[in-house]
């Protein structure tokens, strides 16, 4: 088990920034302790009989900590060996993209991340509607953006400097909003169980029933 | 022409960083120790004078002007240093590795093999993060695309937009150098600055610990540091937090060297760096009233001498505000505050939940901060022992104390509640955990073990 777990491969997912990476995505135990709390409460404890042993023995202090330094470097290797199995794992990802385009890159790496953390696609359709967007909306607009919070920053910074997102425009761009329904030329947001009527909206173009743009 | 490009943009931050590096810090450090310092001196005065020229004089941005004052700059750090008599003699290569042994090169190796893995991610991994997105690229790109600060309250990209105005402007400002070398906006290129920082931490540990440790113990602890993985992903995804580590290390290492030298320039040094650091982001304030704290403590409770904390603590507070002052003068007039949040205090007793699992993260092989605790355990006599070991050990918790209270007492746990701060928080803190790790294993501070 515990080569297996060495041998893991971790890619990044949305939170790896946040988090360290390396991070299983399934909680390890032994017994009642985690992985890491394992890991650490052996080593300190080793290191301080160890510490303990020399310290009794009045032995020589650079030799003791030579020893702790090692314990240490050992203690490390699991880490070591796990990251350097996902650096190389990341190497040969990255030995395909060699030849891709900057934006191939990037939705590589944004569809990675979406189908690994299963994220129904959201993310990965992004750049696919970006395009939609660019081939039909005359560029300079103002639109309003309706899609769930954590999209809105890859609007604003990818639709940028095309389109300016306000907060109220005549265009508005719908893309998988939660708590909003476009039906019958009407935009409706779900609120408290009812659907209130935000306003009239006229279908402009469609690439599917959760991506479109709609005009007031 | 990418390649030249972006020759003329690390020039025209290593110029004048190297030069004013001489002027001030004068330090007898190899070439590269140089060169690490001079990125972080000449990062800091670009964007401060883009600072200058966009927030407060308000100027369109116009290349070739700029780049005339950036020459008439590298010629009057010239001529100072010609006329302070300061040759250009460099130190022999302390690189030219000749008595380097086997234990040395394969330690080397195993570093160099972690900047390759992170030169080939930083290369072929564009910016997908959200937050680099909605802030430290996304202002840049209304920078570029506007070449001046939007200061209409009604526009969308006012004081530049993005989701927080009141955050510093360093990191913005320095891809926005960038991308205005380039004459493209390019956030691939981008991940490079983020590299550059990387490897200069690199370089400043181990300098740092050659004062203390063998090279080979030196190495050791620049290869712990390297094969750290958050630290890692950070080098190459673009946030503010790693270059913030960046100047936390230069501003304990300064004060460090004050606590056992007791040199003014030392001192002035750390305050300066802690500005710098508060230019990156606005959680350096907690870290800089640390280093206040730790500099009051020398003084008054082990040097027993008001005046001398008097005028430390002074002489450190005014140097933070030297490289400052124009972001506090703008934080002042247009009411920018430090917090994110509103004002409120509450005991948020769930976040103790959250400082454990960023701290020993349960579901990896992480041990790093266990390493600390037995560095701390085990030469605690040798620490209690010598006052700048003590009082740097006390810098690192009293960092750490601050960042408890802050997101256990303010409005401000939420961010430790929902993961997206609080380990971030603490990677900034990593490379200082690193240097005190390895100098409690040191026979004495101050000696060199070999």
């Amino acid at each position: 088990m515990f080569l297996k777990l060495l041998f893991t491969d971790l890619p990044e997912l949305f939170y790896t920034i946040n988090l360290t990476p390396g991070i299983l995505l399934k909680v390890i135990k032994f017994g009642p302790l985690t992985l890491s709390l394992t890991s650490g409460i052996f080593l300190i404890f080793i290191s301080l009989i160890f510490f303990l042993i020399f310290y009794l023995k009045k032995l020589d202090e650079k030799k003791c900590q030579t020893i702790l330094l090692g314990l240490i470097i050992m203690a490390w290797l699991p880490l070591y060996i796990n990251f350097t199995y996902n650096n190389l794992y990341d190497l040969s990802e990255n030995f395909k993209t060699l030849k891709f385009s900057d934006s191939s890159k990037r939705v590589l790496r944004l569809c990675n991340m979406d189908s690994r953390q299963n994220a129904g696609g959201v993310y990965c359709h992004l750049f696919s509607f970006f395009t939609f967007i660019k081939n039909n909306l005359p560029a300079g607009n103002e639109v309003q953006l309706l899609t769930s919070p954590g999209l809105d920053a890859y609007f604003n910074y990818y639709l940028y400097p095309n389109y300016k997102i306000v907060k109220k425009a005549d265009y508005v761009l719908f893309y998988y909003p939660g708590g909003y329904i476009y039906k019958n030329n009407i935009l409706y947001k779900k609120q408290d169980g009812k659907d209130l009527i935000i306003g009239e909206y006229k279908m402009l173009f469609i690439k599917n029933n959760a991506e479109f743009i709609l005009k007031k | 022409m990418v390649v030249l490009k972006l020759t003329l943009f690390f020039l025209s931050i290593f110029i004048p960083g190297w030069l004013a590096e001489k002027l001030w810090l004068k330090s007898r450090e190899s070439f590269l120790c140089k060169l690490a310092l001079s990125w972080g001196i000449g990062t800091i005065l670009i964007t401060l004078e883009l600072f200058l020229w966009f927030f407060i004089l308000r100027f369109k941005f116009n290349f070739f002007i700029f780049y005339l004052i950036l020459i008439a700059q590298i010629t009057f750090l010239f001529y100072l240093i010609i006329k302070n008599k300061l040759n250009f003699k460099l130190n022999p290569l302390k690189l030219s590795l000749p008595k380097i042994n086997l234990g040395q090169a394969i330690v080397f190796i195993l570093i160099l093999i972690q900047i390759a893995f992170l030169l080939l991610n930083t290369l072929m991994r564009p910016p997908i993060t959200y937050d680099n997105l909605a802030m430290w690229q996304y202002k840049p790109k209304v920078l570029f695309y506007e070449n001046q600060i939007n200061f209409d309250e009604q526009k969308y990209a006012y004081l530049g937009g993005g989701g927080h105005i009141n955050y510093p402007w360093q990191t913005p400002l320095l891809s926005y150098w960038l991308y205005a070398n380039l004459g493209e906006f390019n956030d691939l290129a981008g991940n490079l600055i983020n590299l550059v920082y990387y490897l200069a931490i690199l370089i400043i540990i181990y300098y740092f610990l050659r004062n203390y440790l063998s090279s080979l113990i030196s190495l050791i602890f620049v290869w712990l540091f390297s094969t750290l993985p958050l630290p890692f992903y950070h080098a190459y995804n673009g946030y503010a937090d790693l270059i913030l580590s960046y100047y936390l290390l230069l501003a304990f290492t300064f004060l460090f060297y004050w606590l056992e030298t007791r040199e003014k320039k030392q001192l002035l040094a750390s305050g300066v760096f802690f500005g710098c650091a508060l230019f990156v982001k606005n959680d350096a304030l907690i870290f800089a009233i640390a280093g206040l704290t730790v500099i009051l403590i020398k003084s008054l409770i082990i040097d027993k001498k008001i005046t001398t904390a008097l005028k430390a603590g002074g002489f450190y507070s005014l140097a933070i505000i030297l490289p400052l002052w124009p972001w506090l003068f703008f934080k002042a007039k247009y009411h920018l505050s430090f917090s994110n949040v509103g004002p409120g205090l509450g005991y948020h007793a769930g976040v103790w939940t959250n400082i454990y699992q960023a701290l020993f993260l349960n579901n990896s092989f992480n041990i790093w901060w266990f390493a600390v605790i037995v560095s701390l355990l085990a030469n605690v006599i040798k620490i209690k022992k010598q006052n700048s070991l003590l009082l740097g050990w006390l810098f690192l918790i009293f960092c750490f104390l601050g960042l408890a209270a802050l997101y256990l007492l303010t409005e401000e746990y939420r961010f430790a509640i929902d993961n997206t701060a609080l380990s971030r928080n603490l990677l900034a803190l990593i490379p200082v955990s690193v240097v005190l790790t390895a100098v409690s294993f040191a026979s004495k501070a101050g000696q060199p073990a070999e």
